[in-house]
């Protein structure tokens, strides 16, 4: 009989939605039979605990971390946590926490490493492992070797939480040693910038695909025309050519528009997390295999600024 | 000492491809290779740490690749890197794990003692997110993931981490240390053609994994079983036409549905 761990992702005292994904994850990789346990690293670790209610997980470790959780206390916490429960696989939730961690776990426990993981199926001879390359031209199964744990991170939105139950009582697992190799100096909470698109009804989005800076005033004649506001992927921001506050995705802003209007935009997966909550979503690409296509309600291939230009004539003539 | 910047010439798939005959990869006639977008910032991260003063460093860079990867090292090296080494042989597979790769970048790394390791935060290609922080597991050093800025002393470096939603984490971490770079940290130059010429003359020099003493068959790396393209579930309803046509189906949809 095989377990797993799956590392609660938290922020601020909060339990966030990877939490449930990555145990369902662990749950497939543990087998219906295996057993599955929750590991906590937090500041305050059994209000987390508390809240953690869900079906099928065994035990709920909690290890009290910092103020600040730093990687360092994660990976500890987990490479103990995996010798004393001997977890075949030890999974997280995709983003920039495991990203500092899982890689460095894997190495500490001589275990395999797949991250960014979309689907898990039971193969003949073990699990078969999904993840995406070329930015979501294709995908890869991977099988994981034998007789060693995985360490595992999971797409968000790609694994079902599993239902409520009662949570069993936590154990608490004595902290590591402060690693004086790192210092927590704190957090910056992001500047909200003059405009809200979280609250926009209609976004006319940016992306690389545009071209030249000059072509961003065509985009955002179209959003004035027909009174939305104007949003960008990440490399536009990274430019200096759009505010932060106008950054859709993982690093920006979560959006929920009736109506998201893409140009040039290829659906990079940090990208696509931001606007999970769309109403519709229209893309205008020239690739006719970019992946933005894959989630798109619709689409077009062709150039984002002829058609922009003949968005604008539409509304103004 | 040393800064050491590890790149990777990732593979950008062209919009028509097919895969290859074995199944495990794109064919490579549909594959064009590039200086990885994080990487060049971490390029220019370093050689900017030089320009201030804060380090006066040989800047050197490091891949794991065939030789089609030179292209993007002679990028580097005209951004203005001093020398750069290639890790390759021919037995090593094409599409490398990131246990594979952080472990011989450590290989390389070891055998300079680098005051400061860069790394890109994810490839583009493979988009693991894991190979500088695999590699500064290996070397059992400090590291931060996903800097979008840092400030260098002897013995500290400060950097901000970027976590979701916009929120940052300052960080204080012992040297030396590893950091992988995210994009927006910097702008990196472009190389001017007199760089390019200069870049042609500077040391790249090749080594292999035998001989920095790495068995890649002794890595726990998992197995790649195939290579597809996925099935689309729910399909774009995909607009045809003219680009006057297209826009104005684009226009009766969005006015329908902030109507609805
Ligand atoms: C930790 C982390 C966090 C991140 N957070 C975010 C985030 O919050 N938001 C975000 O957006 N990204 C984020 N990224 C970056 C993300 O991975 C992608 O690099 C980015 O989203 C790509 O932006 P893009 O689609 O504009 O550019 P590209 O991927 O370069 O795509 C450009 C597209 O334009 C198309 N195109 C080219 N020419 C034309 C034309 N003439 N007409 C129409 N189309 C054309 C191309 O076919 C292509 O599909 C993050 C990355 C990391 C590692």
């Amino acid at each position: 009989m095989s377990s797993a761990i799956a590392v609660a992702d938290t922020r601020d005292g909060e339990l966030c939605a990877g939490t449930g994904q990555a145990l369902a994850a662990a749950r497939l990789l543990a087998g219906a039979d295996g057993s599955l346990a929750l590991l906590i690293v937090a500041p305050e670790p059994a209000g987390l605990a508390a809240a953690a209610s869900f079906e099928g997980v065994e035990r709920i470790l909690t290890v009290e971390a910092g103020s600040g959780t730093l990687p360092s206390e994660v990976v500890a916490a987990a490479a103990s946590a995996a010798r004393e429960t001997a977890a075949a696989a030890i999974v997280f939730a995709h983003g920039p926490d495991a990203m500092a961690a899982a890689p460095a776990l894997a190495v500490e426990l001589g275990a395999a490493l797949v991250t960014d993981v979309t689907a898990i199926a039971a193969g003949g001879s073990g699990s078969l492992l999904t993840r995406s390359l070329y930015g979501g031209k294709v995908a890869a199964d991977l099988a994981l070797p034998a007789g060693v744990p995985a360490v595992v991170t999971v797409r968000s939105g790609s694994f079902t939480p599993p239902g409520e139950a009662t949570p069993p009582t936590p154990e608490p697992l004595a902290a590591p040693d402060p690693d004086p190799a790192y210092e927590h100096l704190g957090y910056l909470e992001p500047e909200s910038g003059n405009v809200d698109i979280t609250r926009a009804e209609l976004l006319v989005a940016a992306g690389r695909g545009i071209g030249e800076r000059e072509n961003l005033e065509q985009i955002e004649a179209v959003a004035a025309a027909f009174g939305g506001e104007l949003a960008a992927s990440r490399p536009l921001v990274d430019a200096g050519w759009v505010p932060a506050s106008r950054q859709v995705g993982q690093s920006g802003r979560t959006v929920e528009p009736k109506v998201y209007l893409a140009f040039g935009i290829s659906g990079a997966v940090q990208h696509l997390a931001g606007i999970r909550d769309a109403g519709v979503v229209i893309a205008v690409n020239s690739d006719p295999e970019a992946p933005i296509f894959r989630v798109a309600d619709y689409g077009a291939v062709a150039d984002a600024v002829e058609v922009a230009e003949g968005l604008e004539r539409v509304r103004g003539g | 000492m040393t800064v050491l910047v590890a790149i990777k010439a990732v593979a950008t798939v062209d919009e028509e491809f097919e895969l290859a005959d074995d199944g495990l990869d794109v064919a490579p006639e549909f594959v064009e290779r590039e200086l990885n977008e994080w990487d060049s910032y971490a390029v220019e991260a370093a050689l900017r740490l030089r320009e201030s003063g804060a380090l006066d460093e040989e800047i050197v860079l490091v891949t794991v690749g065939d030789e089609d990867a030179e292209e993007a090292l002679r990028a580097g090296l005209a951004m203005g890197a001093d020398r750069a080494v290639r890790v390759w042989d021919d037995s090593l597979p094409g599409v490398l794990g990131p246990l594979a790769a952080a472990r011989l970048l450590a290989a390389v790394a070891a055998e300079m003692s680098p005051s400061l390791v860069l790394c890109g935060a994810q490839s583009a290609d493979a988009a693991y997110g894991a190979t500088g922080v695999a590699l500064a597991a290996y070397l059992k050093l400090p590291h931060a993931a996903v800097v979008r800025e840092l400030s260098y002393s002897a013995d500290a470096i400060e950097v901000t981490r970027e976590l979701e939603g916009g929120l940052l984490q300052r960080l204080r971490l012992r040297t030396p240390a590893v950091l992988t770079v995210q994009t927006g940290i910097n702008e990196p130059r472009y190389a001017t053609l007199r760089a390019i010429k200069q870049a042609e003359a500077k040391e790249l020099d090749l080594t292999d994994p035998a001989s920095l003493g790495v068995a890649i068959g002794d890595l726990p790396e998992a197995v790649l079983d195939r290579v597809y393209v996925p099935a689309v579930e729910g399909a774009a309803e995909m607009l045809e036409g003219t680009p006057d046509e297209v826009a104005a189906r684009i226009a009766e949809v969005v006015e329908r549905e902030m109507a609805a």
